[in-house]
């Protein structure tokens, strides 16, 4: 069978899954910065940004085939549409002028965007509470041995974990109230490597002999001396891991 | 053509949606069966010489072998040598003797290349390019080889590795190609090359999709107009222009426009800046040709590339862990990606 022309197949094209009407698309200040009606204003935005760099003087790709005032030309669109599209406001009343009703003017998310108002900063209340911040980390070593329910309460975590896993430290660690930020600023060991220990995550760790002193210090930290037995215990887990898959 | 057996007629996604599309800008005289199930087939092109067209289709039919047959078929009349990048000498069969006449069938021609799932065919060293005419009897004997690799031979994909130049010949075989790849380096001249190379692309699509509708005089004068004056800034937007005039053509060649995709790969990468480069020429040629275009990636400059060359060995067997071969990886993943339009 030969090739059958049919003058109406070419017609039924590809991107027919838009819920708006594509013919009134085509030409408008949509196709000229390749979005579409349902973009939000950030997918706007960084359409503008991208075709801004595309469309300069210092770009190999343009080269031979646009001059400097078909470029300025189409810098010129570029900048007009962006002008129409960025606010929300023009960008509907535009909508209307060309006919798109359908989820007229941006997106929901874009309009809730707008309509938060965030507070005004004070300069004076940033740095008290920067302040408030770095004493809080100094004092939180001492605070644990003060509080003496509390050191009791983080030592029958501690005893009563029956194997040596990460889940204990971070109960530990949810029991007194620290984050991550004070006991890496406490005992010099990176909050991702506490997170892989308390996460049992043996493979991405490092060798057991870090971990070892990373363990010691951070057990220290809580107020806990006779740690030796669960250190032992949790490297040989690491180890044997390490074992298998390196 | 040959009668469908049942296991054969089922097409992917891609050829099944876009079949019409593509179909509309191939040649005139090219006789297709609606239910003949087709390789998909990749095209490396880019209009200038040195671009690393040869490179990219001898590794890239190389990768694809791992998991499907490849036919990879070198249509650089004259000027062949992909068959270096396998280590292998010039049969005694080529292409060229589908172009002269000779008793000879694509069978024939087809020789393994040393890695599993993966036959090549070479073209001649020297056969004068004076003596072929788009319609020779033997080109058309090597378009039906590679539109019927799949029925008849069994291959999934068809790697066309194109020279350079804008012959009508290899616009054409361009044009056949499911997905084209467009080579190019991060200069001026490969830049420009590779536009005029579009521009002709562009061109052969207008007269091509004219000739199937039987308005070859309608066709030119469209071609005329678009390239002469009323192109400029843009011949997508020319184009849109003349649908008023005759919607039939224009959505003729809008619909061969989006049967097909057209992938940037920038090679000889050396620096940062340059990565950009495949992403900035797909989005402007959408722009201005109105193709379907993709960024595939980009390929670092390595010097694997000539050891591996010298070796006569292809690169991502020498070198299966340089950097050029693992851009590659992701040109390919992007590659297959886009021949299931996902």
């Amino acid at each position: 069978m030969k090739f059958e022309q049919n003058s109406n197949s070419p017609e039924e094209s590809p991107d027919s899954f838009a819920s708006f009407d594509l013919s009134k698309v085509r030409g408008s200040y949509y196709d000229m910065l390749g979005v579409l009606p349902t973009s939000t204003s950030l997918q706007v935005r960084e359409a503008y940004f991208r075709l801004k760099a595309t469309y300069t003087d210092s770009n190999q790709a343009i080269y031979s085939l646009m001059t400097g005032s078909d470029l300025a030309e189409k810098i010129k669109a570029i900048e007009e549409a962006f002008d129409v599209l960025r606010d929300v406001d023009s960008r509907s009343r535009y909508n209307e002028n060309i006919g798109i009703t359908e989820r007229a003017g941006a997106s929901r998310t874009d309009i809730l965007i707008e309509n938060i108002s965030f507070p005004p900063v004070d300069e004076g209340m940033r740095k008290a509470t920067r302040q408030a911040k770095d004493q809080k980390i100094r004092l939180v070593a001492g605070q644990i041995h003060r509080d003496s329910s509390l050191a009791l309460r983080i030592r029958s975590i501690f005893e009563s974990a029956e194997t040596p896993s990460g889940s204990t430290l971070k109960a530990m660690r949810e029991a007194a109230f620290v984050t991550f930020e004070d006991i890496e600023a406490n005992t010099k060991v990176g909050q991702e490597k506490i997170l892989l220990i308390e996460n049992d995550d043996f493979v991405k760790m490092p060798p057991a002999v870090y971990i070892k002193g990373f363990l010691k210090s951070i057990l220290s930290f809580y107020g806990i001396a006779d740690s030796k037995a669960f250190i032992e215990g949790y490297t040989l887990r690491v180890e044997s891991c390490h074992k298998k898959t390196k | 053509m040959k009668q469908l057996d049942p296991v054969h007629s089922i097409r992917n996604a891609f050829h099944r949606e876009f079949w019409r599309h593509w179909c509309v800008a191939l040649p005139n005289w090219i006789d297709l069966d609606v239910a003949m199930p087709l390789p998909t087939i990749i095209a490396v092109g880019g209009g200038k010489g040195g671009v690393g067209k040869s490179v990219i289709s001898a590794n890239l039919a190389g990768k694809m072998a791992r998991n499907s047959k490849v036919l990879a078929v070198d249509l650089d009349i004259g000027g062949a040598n992909l068959h270096t990048y396998f280590g292998i000498k010039t049969p005694k069969l080529t292409s060229s003797d589908l172009l002269l006449g000779s008793r000879v069938d694509f069978h024939d021609i087809s020789v393994p290349s040393g890695i599993p799932n993966l036959d090549i065919v070479c073209a001649g060293q020297d056969f004068g390019l004076d003596r072929l005419n788009s319609r020779a009897a033997g080109l058309n004997q090597i378009w039906a080889g590679i539109l019927e690799a799949k029925t008849k031979f069994g291959y999934d994909y068809v790697v066309l590795d194109l020279g350079a130049g804008t012959a009508s010949h290899t616009i054409d075989f361009f044009l056949g190609a499911h997905v084209g790849i467009m080579s190019v380096l991060p200069e001026p001249t490969s830049i420009e090359n590779a536009y005029s190379f579009l521009r002709a692309l562009l061109w052969r699509m207008i007269h091509n999709v004219g000739a199937r509708m039987g308005e070859e005089s309608l066709a030119h004068s469209f071609a005329e107009r678009i390239f002469n004056g009323e192109g400029h800034g843009g011949y997508s937007q020319a184009l849109l222009k003349l649908k008023e005039e005759s919607p039939r053509l224009v959505n003729g060649v809008l619909a061969g426009l989006s049967g097909r995709r057209l992938g940037f790969v920038a090679n000889q990468i050396r620096g940062q800046s340059d990565i950009e480069i495949a992403q900035s020429m797909a989005s402007i040629s959408k722009d201005f040709f109105g193709f379907n275009t993709l960024s595939l990636g980009y390929l670092n400059y390595d010097d694997s590339a000539w050891k591996a060359l010298r070796n006569r060995r292809l690169l991502i067997q020498d070198f299966p862990h340089c950097l050029f071969s693992r851009r590659l990886d992701e040109v390919l993943i992007r590659l297959q990606n886009a021949v299931r339009m996902s």
